[in-house]
């Protein structure tokens, strides 16, 4: 039910409204990955659903995809969503309820929708049905086509609180340094602390590590094959741990207590005073360029990779 | 070619189109005479199954039968098949037995079939018999009813090779074309054929890194006239792999690293190392590579952004890198 979701109250105000019935307007909500948008959605409609009652049988049915009224479309796989995935729903979604009060549309990846999906998504949003609720979720409402942002009133999900990131992820990870690291790194989404927890992703942040080390010792041969290993992991994911470690090391001397990597301190030390203030400003800057580069074009992210580390290291 | 007739008729060469043709020709022949035709595929007959079917007749086939054998290579020819070929009647022509052998030599094996019958082979050209090549394009286009102008053979052959099969289909689209009777000109040539890109964007940056500015540039205009602007991509990961091999190994060089080791970093032959990295890599400096990098980052993303001029921007970038 609502009252589980945390922190957001913005979204809590909207749906709730939604859930007694005086709010119609589909609600395009956007934040970060993993700071409960899906999961106030969800909250919303089993509410709604349930009128309220926490033993009614709607709340398990929701629970396992199986409720007739409720129909989420969402990226398989990381992927774009197509029209195919679309159609079927869309045609489901626009009749008449048959155990809750509404029609309950999600669409998680609103941002996702290729152009003819999002067209048809937008003739049924043109013309809503009386009894059918949309709920469309995004990362960033850039993305989302400008004729759907305007019929839908965005709501804003921002980032968790550091506070409650980490008492959530100290359920799962004892270690109190660890917990904080992944809290960190996380930055407020607990969505990809305990995905960072899950997969153990701090291997991958050490791997980045290394990059730094390799590119120090001024060995090229080395430093690219350690981008390549990384490459088959997963190279975006390498970089956002790879800024972090960037900020740690700009960090350290002035704001000890802001640092992420709390578990590579003595590291970070000794790697900052061989590399030096003003190498790691060039760092950050060139990171910042690729960083930028690779978000409006399709690059070749291992070359670029591996220029941004050749040039900041030997030269 | 052609010999007496008899129960047996070989074909064999390594020409597959003109045999399929024959095949062809054979069955609409028998269909005139009403046989029942059987095929089979000596790659999954065996000489038991083969020979069963040759030697036995069921109730309810015609009194005319017809076998075709393909790929008769591959069937293996034992005592039992042998003693069958020896001893069939040469004028007992009820079952016409077709064996076609995919092969420029027909095996000893089958040449007791051809005494009792008739043989056609149909090999490939040589690739120096180039005259032959082109009568005979001209010869295919005269039975479509095509009249080929000047260098319009040659113009064929250029873009697909020896490869009859695929001369027969552009000419069968030339006849379309044109319409019957018609002359094809070299114009109508050049708009149904599909030539392949006889130069790939790797071999750009091959050039342009052994500094040889002409020959990259040439081949960028060549790439460009077979692929337009959807050159410039490949040829710019292709200099960017291309950089960051001769980078590693240039580095290496510097450092004192022995060409054993420096192949072993590049996952490459020793032998491949000495004769095609190594040299290159002494052309150039660190300094430089790194640069021509950096150069090639920038250039990527304006060639996959919504840069104009991409091909001149490729071209500098071939310059800069080949000067």
């Amino acid at each position: 039910m609502l009252n589980q979701v945390q922190e957001q109250t913005e979204g809590v105000r909207y749906l709730t409204k939604v859930v007694e019935g005086t709010y119609t307007s589909p609600l395009l909500l956007v934040g970060e990955e993993g700071v409960g948008k899906r999961f106030s959605v969800l909250q919303a409609i089993k509410q709604s659903a349930s009128q309220g009652n926490p033993e009614d049988p709607a709340i398990f049915q929701i629970d396992s995809k199986a409720h007739p009224d409720v129909s989420i479309i969402e990226s398989e796989g990381g992927k774009d969503i197509g029209i195919d995935a679309v159609r079927g729903v869309l045609s489901r979604a626009v009749t008449y309820p048959m155990m809750a009060p509404y029609k309950y549309l999600v669409v998680d990846g609103a941002d996702r929708l290729t152009i003819p999906a999002a067209n048809a998504i937008l003739k049924t949003l043109e013309e809503p049905p009386e009894k059918t609720r949309f709920f469309l979720i995004a990362e960033s409402s850039d993305r989302v086509i400008p004729t759907i942002r305007s019929r839908c009133s965005r709501v804003r999900y921002k980032r968790l609180s550091e506070k409650f990131v980490l008492e959530t992820v100290r359920n799962f990870v004892p270690d109190v340094t660890k917990s904080l690291v992944y809290t960190r790194l996380a930055e407020g989404s607990l969505g990809r602390a305990l995905y960072y927890f899950g997969s153990s992703r701090l291997g991958l942040r050490d791997r980045s590590f290394g990059l730094i080390k390799a590119g120090l010792s001024g060995d090229l041969s080395s430093l690219f094959s350690a981008v390549n290993n990384i490459g088959k992991e997963d190279l975006g994911l390498a970089l956002r741990f790879f800024e972090h470690l960037l900020y740690d090391l700009a960090m350290l001397p002035y704001a000890p207590d802001k640092v992420a990597n709390l578990d590579l301190v003595d590291e970070l030390q000794s790697v900052r005073s061989s590399l030096g203030d003003k190498r790691i400003r060039g760092l950050q800057r060139g990171l910042y360029d690729l960083l930028l580069r690779s978000r409006y074009t399709q690059i070749t992210l291992d070359f670029h990779v591996k220029t941004y580390l050749a040039l900041a290291f030997t030269e | 070619m052609a010999r007496s007739a008899g129960p047996f008729t070989v074909v064999y060469g390594d020409e597959g189109f003109l045999l399929d043709r024959a095949i062809e020709t054979k069955r609409l022949q028998w269909k005139q005479q009403k046989r029942s035709t059987t095929l089979l595929d000596g790659e999954s007959t065996t000489e038991g199954q083969f020979l069963a079917l040759c030697e036995t007749q069921s109730i309810f086939e015609d009194d005319l039968r017809a076998i075709v054998l393909d790929n008769a290579q591959e069937l293996k020819v034992g005592k039992r098949l042998e003693g069958y070929l020896t001893n069939k009647n040469p004028k007992d022509l009820s079952t016409i037995i077709l064996i076609v052998y995919r092969g420029a030599n027909l095996a000893k094996s089958w040449t007791e079939a051809v005494k009792k019958g008739s043989e056609e082979h149909y090999n490939k050209f040589k690739p120096w018999e180039l005259d032959k090549v082109y009568k005979r394009t001209v010869d295919e286009a005269k039975q479509l009813g095509l009249r080929l102008g000047k260098g319009v053979p040659e113009m064929l052959h250029y873009a697909l090779g020896d490869n009859l099969r695929s001369v027969v289909n552009e000419l069968r689209k030339l006849s379309y074309l044109v319409g019957p009777n018609g002359l094809v000109e070299k114009v109508d040539a050049a708009s149904v054929v599909a030539p392949d890109v006889p130069v790939e964007p790797w071999q750009v940056a091959e050039a342009a890194l052994s500094k040889n500015p002409v020959k990259a540039m040439n081949l960028v205009a060549l790439l460009h006239a077979y692929m337009g602007d959807g050159f410039v991509v490949p040829v710019t990961i292709g200099l960017q792999r291309q950089v960051e091999k001769i980078l590693v190994a240039r580095q290496m060089l510097d450092k004192g690293d022995a060409i054993s080791t420096i192949a072993a970093a590049m996952d490459k032959s020793e032998f491949f190392c000495q004769k095609n990295v190594i040299p290159v890599a002494r052309r150039h400096t660190v300094r430089e590579l790194l640069g021509h990098m950096n150069t090639l980052c920038k250039l990527e993303s304006r060639v996959k952004g919504a840069a104009r001029s991409k091909r001149t921007l490729v071209e500098l970038a071939v310059l800069s890198i080949a000067a």
